[in-house]
């Protein structure tokens, strides 16, 4: 079988669950086509490699999450503002925290993250990552990612809320 | 409509996307070209200056490799290494424990997960449909079970001589199922249906006779495998499981708003008992019958080094971590050793399993140590990429590593290593 016959099966046999992880990723089925393209053209040009020394879909999956991130800053680059940097939140409860509500309104709390947060909690709970896992996909630290989460986990639950308190009025 | 958590709303709409647009692969092929017709058109100087840019960092990056001769502190009791950096690779101190090629696909052409092993020869792996048996020395697959009986993944995948046990959820449902079947294969068979508010921890522990676990309201539960009963033994009132035969009872330290330390332990079967004494400058304590793991409080670390000095010797010079110095001991509170430096405070846990414990170490490079303090055995994964005790939910635990890339979901990508932590004496 020939490098590219054997991109073209593994393209085949991928393409359905790469776009699934990119449209809980990005939230929308655009974004979920276009990070899923983007990164197996990357992937395409390094398959020989890859192949021979990892996993292809972990590969495609970590390059997606990085280009769904870094599309984000590039998008956001001139409202960027001097910023505290990101400090490690001890919490060991983290990772047992339920969000509860019906899945529409936890989906579209998700939407209200921004990307990096969004990634994190998709590693955490979909992906079922830990966080050194998530840290070295994202290149970042496994404190960054704590903060993440907790920032993202607390967006969540103060959605949640708002939507209740409205719902009740 | 039912209440779910995060991890269910992200998987409902994962499993609600549509199918992608068609004509993806003409779409990824055009835009490798396009990119590959750039980039020849960016020229020869893009090409010196990377050639340069690489051979620089090759060389000013180069490693010095020296043969440098395992040290360990030639002191009665546990045992340490005199320092993390230079600790001899996985594979030579445990290769029992050390999976060279784990399965990366089942025979259905899904991703496979190894779960546990079933006898020397023969690993447990499932794949989301199926359990299976994988010989690995003829690298085949024999069906063991199919259907978990629910549509989440199987979670707390126990082996016991006769039965694997494992339980499963249902997106939605606010309880979740116990199943068995037997280890050689066969149908599964219910053994109990809970209320998710019951499920605190994931470290589960089985018998041939049954199942126990943390409840949520406080005690350790335990639920017969032949006729589902579920109890909280009234030994077992305050205590907590810890995926092994071994429940304990743990507590704060005295006059501190936080931290943990074990009390005792308690032999969920037998009823064996174990008293633990945490020194006055303990902040955390966790044991397991043979040794304990701690850690010291920042503030007063110099003063017990000093008096301490004898007992740590020079493995503990300048080893001042944040938070405090991390310790082992006996269950006595004797013995107390330093761990060499390590690079926080969250670099050490303690890993439990039926033979006794193990400590898990990230050095400041990323690398995996880990340490058996009773046997005096190491090893190293020698390599930052892939990390942790991840699926730790299920048993036993193991240890992912090897490739550029970490190991997603549990699963294993082509030359990924795998540590079996019950294998590693």
């Amino acid at each position: 079988m020939t490098e590219e016959q054997a991109f073209a099966d593994f393209v085949r046999h991928r393409t359905a669950a790469l776009y699934r992880y990119g449209y809980i990723l990005s939230g929308n089925h655009h974004d979920a086509d276009d990070l899923v393209q983007d990164a197996l053209i990357r992937l395409r040009g390094h398959w020989a490699r890859v192949v021979r020394r990892d996993d292809p879909t972990g590969y495609v999956r970590t390059t997606m999450t990085r280009l769904h991130v870094s599309a984000w800053r590039r998008r956001r680059r001139e409202w960027l503002t001097a910023s505290v940097p990101d400090a490690a939140v001890p919490d060991p409860d983290l990772a047992k925290v339920d969000i509860t509500g019906n899945a529409e309104q936890v989906w579209s709390a998700l939407a209200t993250l921004p990307p990096r947060q969004r990634a994190v909690l998709v590693l955490r709970f979909y992906e079922r990552l830990t966080d050194q896992e998530i840290a070295t996909t994202l290149g970042v630290s496994s404190a960054t990612i704590r903060s993440q989460a907790k920032r993202g986990l607390d967006k969540l639950r103060a959605a949640k809320f708002s939507d209740l308190s409205e719902a009740l009025r | 409509m039912s209440d779910v958590n995060v991890r269910e709303a992200l998987e409902t709409y994962a499993g609600a996307a549509s199918a992608p647009p068609p004509g993806l692969l003409e779409r990824v092929e055009a835009g490798y070209h396009r990119r590959r017709r750039r980039r020849r058109t960016g020229g020869a100087a893009i090409a010196v200056v990377l050639v340069a840019v690489t051979l620089g960092a090759a060389i000013g990056a180069w490693p010095v490799r020296r043969a440098v001769p395992d040290q360990t502190v030639g002191q009665p009791g546990l045992q340490l290494p005199a320092s993390f950096d230079k600790v001899p690779p996985m594979a030579s101190v445990w290769p029992q424990a050390v999976i060279e090629e784990p399965p990366v696909t089942s025979p259905l052409g899904r991703p496979a997960r190894t779960v546990g092993r079933l006898d020397a020869d023969h690993l447990l792996v499932e794949d989301r449909v199926s359990f299976y048996a994988y010989d690995q020395r003829a690298r085949t697959f024999r069906v063991l079970v199919t259907g978990f009986g629910g549509n989440d993944p199987a979670n707390e995948v126990l082996i016991t001589p006769h039965w694997l046990v494992w339980q499963v959820r249902n997106h939605g449902e606010d309880f979740f199922s116990v199943y068995r079947a037997p280890v050689t294969g066969g149908e599964r068979q219910l053994v109990i249906k809970v209320r998710t508010s019951y499920l605190l921890a994931r470290d589960w522990y089985a018998t041939d006779d049954a199942v126990f676990w943390s409840a949520r309201t406080g005690g350790v539960t335990r639920v017969s495998l032949s006729d589902g009963s579920m109890t909280t033994p009234a030994a077992f009132q305050r205590l907590g499981t810890h995926g092994t035969a071994w429940a304990e009872l743990t507590g704060r330290p005295a006059g501190r708003s936080s931290g943990t330390v074990s009390l005792l332990l308690r032999h969920l079967v037998t009823g064996e008992q174990r008293t633990i004494t945490a020194l006055p400058d303990t902040v955390s304590l966790r044991c397991v019958p043979t040794f304990c793991l701690g850690r010291t409080d920042a503030d007063r670390s110099s003063a017990s080094s000093a008096s301490s000095a004898s007992s740590a010797s020079s493995v503990s010079a300048g080893a001042k971590p944040e938070g405090g110095r991390w310790f082992v001991q006996q269950l006595d509170g004797s013995g107390r050793r330093a761990l060499p430096p390590m690079p926080d405070r969250e670099s050490a846990q303690l890993v439990t399993t039926d033979a006794g414990g193990l400590i898990l170490v990230t050095t400041a490079r990323g690398e995996q140590v880990v340490v058996n303090p009773v046997t005096g055995r190491w090893g190293s994964t020698r390599t930052a990429s892939g990390f942790g005790p991840s699926c730790a939910n299920y048993s036993p635990p193991a240890l992912r590593w090897g490739g550029d890339k970490p190991p997603v979901n549990c699963r294993t990508g082509q030359g990924t290593r795998l540590m079996l932590f019950a294998d590693a004496g």
